[in-house]
């Protein structure tokens, strides 16, 4: 393996002052084992201080800084250059902004809009059941969580909306519609009806055509194609 | 998490909020006025990096009454130095620059507040060690609050260390006594 890379980045960038739009390139040297986010800011501190990007946890966990990579939507903080160079057999990368929501600036999107969608589906147990048991734990069989512990594991990073094939318009997106699922299959959730109801309207699970482009990119690795299939075959609610 | 913290605050205060001031906002907006407009050649991740290289080397554990002096004086030549900067980016649509700029005086403020408390505690203690004076003093057996109104002005008060454990004689009571930490 280099010790150094020659990393040719082409920016997508955009100003929301004059509602312009481009490409620019920057080339820097950078080490092995330097990660996305890293070379972000270190275009910012050698090369343009005007390079806007997000990130908050920088260890995979919060989904801040999701980019589009040579066309892969991938955590920044998760790609190293060096494995950069391997997966991608190049040293030229172009970096764009997330498609799921209209860019605030450069590199950052407005996820205000993009979690208007997970919003909708209401990300938590609408209605409760009582608990079976006494004090706060809810006992759940290790067997039945198995079916769904994956995808109880999503930061909501919206790289599989990103990926998805199906219209970002009129569709409530991979993630979206896996955060729903969750909640039919648990024990906990009461108001079955209510989430069917979306999950099989218009913007529900029919505009999905399994194409798995979502499972292949999630950092995560949940197979969120496999959730939405579930859905679409009723498979939700029986005991494994 | 700020907003819930500003929840429980204005919760806890009830009844006695206080009038907010007239001019609320406004020194924020100056200040932010400030950043935009101020013109130098000084470079903002250069003293960024001095910065950290400084509290490294100055104010890690090991301290000394020498290296922690030092410290507070170049972080005040740090701070005349900030205000030599320009942006280049002069936006207030999520201007990451402008949010550098910022932070920047936030952690040149607690920096030297940090620099400063390590200044007065003159025992060790804990993750703070001082060179010059290696043992720990019951005199020191308190929490330092610190208040800083203008940039280097600081202010230190003390607050009790709750032995309330220790001194209810309930069981194992004894195990939350105040002893040298010792390796
Ligand atoms: S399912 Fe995976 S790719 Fe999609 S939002 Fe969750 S973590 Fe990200
Ligand atoms: S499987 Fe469905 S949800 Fe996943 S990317 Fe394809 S169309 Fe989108």
């Amino acid at each position: 393996m280099q010790e150094t890379y020659q990393i040719v980045s082409k920016i997508q960038r955009y100003d929301p002052d004059n509602d312009r739009s481009w490409i620019q390139n920057y080339q820097l040297e950078t080490g092995r084992i330097l990660q996305f986010t890293d070379l972000f800011r270190k275009i910012n501190k050698e090369l343009d201080p005007t390079l806007a990007w997000n990130s908050s946890c920088e260890h995979g966990q919060c989904g801040t800084c999701s980019v589009k990579i040579n066309g892969k939507p991938m955590l920044a903080c998760e790609l190293l250059v060096e494995n950069a160079v391997v997966h991608f057999e190049t040293t030229e990368f172009l970096i764009e902004p997330l498609t799921i929501a209209p860019v605030v600036r450069d590199l950052i999107v407005d996820f205000d809009k993009a979690y208007e969608r997970v919003h909708k589906i209401k990300p938590y147990i609408i209605e409760p059941v009582a608990n079976p048991n006494s004090g706060n734990e809810y006992k759940i069989a290790p067997g039945h969580l198995q079916r769904y512990v994956d995808a109880t594991r999503c930061i909501n990073c919206f790289c599989c909306a990103t990926a998805c094939i199906s219209s970002h318009h009129n569709f409530l997106g991979p993630n979206a519609i896996m955060a729903s699922v969750v909640r039919l299959m648990d024990l906990r959730e009461q108001a079955k009806d209510e989430r069917k109801t979306l999950l099989y309207s218009e913007e529900g699970v029919y505009r999905c055509h399994t194409s798995r482009a979502c499972s292949f990119v999630c950092p995560k690795e949940i197979d969120v194609a496999h959730f939405i299939a579930l859905a679409k075959s009723g498979a939700l609610e029986s005991d494994a | 998490m700020g907003r819930f913290v500003g929840q429980r605050v204005i919760e806890s205060l009830a009844d006695q909020l206080p009038e907010l001031p007239a001019d609320t906002g406004q020194k924020s907006f100056s200040l932010f006025a400030s950043y935009l407009d101020q013109t130098g050649k000084e470079n903002l991740e250069k003293i960024r990096e001095e910065s950290r290289a400084l509290m490294t080397e100055k104010v890690g554990v090991f301290r000394t009454e020498v290296g922690l002096s030092e410290a507070v004086e170049a972080l005040k030549a740090l701070k005349e130095r900030a205000a030599n900067t320009t942006l280049a980016c002069k936006s207030l649509k999520m201007n990451p620059e402008l949010i550098l700029r910022w932070e920047l005086d936030n952690l040149l403020s607690i920096s030297l507040v940090t620099a400063v408390c390590a200044l007065n505690r003159r025992e060790s203690r804990g993750g703070h060690a001082r060179q010059d004076f290696p043992e720990r003093k019951d005199e020191f057996n308190y929490h330092t609050l610190a208040t800083m109104t203008a940039f280097a002005e600081v202010d230190l008060g003390k607050r009790a260390v709750d032995m309330s454990i220790f001194e209810s004689h309930c069981e194992h009571h004894e195990r939350f006594g105040m002893i040298e930490r010792k390796y």
